[in-house]
């Protein structure tokens, strides 16, 4: 996905968010167009990446398991999205669809974690200062989704204990994919403009936008302050592109390495 | 980040290695791999030398791996060779 298609997203979402031309029940269904069609796209571009990899790299699994977690979210939402069109029905949480999406932020956990384990085995990127950072926003992170999330969750007396459980699902998921996604993003970020990390980066902090863009829906929908016009929406949309975006400079970046050897001449002798 | 000084003749052959690695790892990131390979075996980048790109290449492909794939981290490392053998 090149960038500028980025920029005419966020540009369109402007538009719509600012002058909303949409009555509040049609603004989610437009929204979740935008939000399956990102998953689906992005879905193969990430696999694209993956089929450039041979079987045994550990990256291969990575992308693999990105671009079928990323497919497994886009049935999740073409599942909202038919309802909200073709029956004018609005879904809430928890519903068969959201199985799917779950199963997606499961293949997100597994990608993350063999894409750490290799990271770790790694001493060039080992920091213990870095580790700190990351531990110490990360149980910055914990402590805020207690507090404002799971704890007035677990105490609603209106909703069953096993309903209150099922709540708490997303919350954990979102907990997980904020320690990946804090621990590598310092480790890239810390290999400054590295063509190499760059890719990398961009996928962490789509991630990182998810998780937040989650943690704000479940707090706000908590309060019952939920409006379909919040930047929600737009923002989980952003970071799906922003998946593609990724995948869009990985590929690019390995056709690069695999045309190295024509650029040969113009290095230095060794 | 620890870094060497750009014009030290004794630097060359550091400053090469990092030069071949720049358009992948980009100039930091191959200047701050080829020293924590230098910190490794314990020697200053002052005397790296042609004796050991077969360990600094192992080096560097292991860390390359994981970003680009094994096969592609051999082609680079391959590449480093044939270069020096040419150079030689």
């Amino acid at each position: 996905m090149p960038f500028p298609v980025i920029l005419i997203y966020l540009a369109l979402m402007g538009f719509i968010f600012s002058v909303q031309p949409f009555s509040i029940s049609h603004v989610e269904a437009f929204c979740d167009f935008f939000i399956t069609l990102f998953c689906f796209v992005g879905a193969l571009n990430l696999y694209r990446v993956a089929y450039r990899y041979e079987k045994s790299d550990a990256a291969h699994a990575t992308w693999l398991l990105f671009a079928l977690g990323l497919f497994c979210e886009g049935i999740g939402y073409l599942v909202y999205f038919l309802y909200e069109v073709l029956l004018d029905l609005y879904l809430t949480f928890p519903q068969v669809a959201d199985l799917s999406i779950m199963s997606g932020m499961i293949c997100y956990i597994i990608s993350f974690r063999i894409f750490k384990q290799q990271i770790n085995a790694l001493d060039a990127y080992q920091s213990s200062t870095r580790a700190w950072m990351a531990n110490g926003l990360f149980i910055l992170f914990v402590a805020l989704n207690i507090i404002f999330i799971s704890l007035p969750t677990l105490s609603n007396p209106a909703t069953p204990l096993w309903l209150r459980l099922v709540f708490l699902i997303y919350p954990a998921f979102d907990i997980f994919l904020a320690y990946y996604c804090l621990h590598l993003a310092l480790a890239f970020l810390s290999m400054g403009r590295s063509p190499i990390a760059r890719p990398w980066l961009i996928l962490v902090c789509a991630f990182a936008l998810l998780f937040m863009t989650d943690s704000w829906f479940a707090y706000i929908n908590l309060q019952g302050l939920y409006n379909p016009y919040s930047l929600i929406l737009p923002l989980k949309g952003f970071a799906y592109l922003l998946l593609s975006y990724a995948s869009h400079l990985q590929l690019a970046f390995i056709q690069q390495i695999d045309a190295f050897e024509v650029s040969e001449p113009e290095n230095p002798p060794i | 980040m620890p870094h060497y000084p750009e014009h030290d003749n004794s630097l060359a052959f550091a400053n090469r290695l990092q030069k071949f690695f720049a358009p992948i790892l980009g100039e930091n990131e191959a200047k701050r791999l080829i020293l924590n390979y230098c910190s490794r075996v314990n020697k200053p980048p002052q005397q790296l030398g042609p004796e050991d790109l077969q360990t600094l290449g192992r080096y560097l492909a292991n860390n390359m791996q994981v970003f680009v794939g094994r096969n592609r981290a051999r082609h680079v490392i391959s590449l480093l060779h044939q270069q020096a053998v040419t150079a030689l």
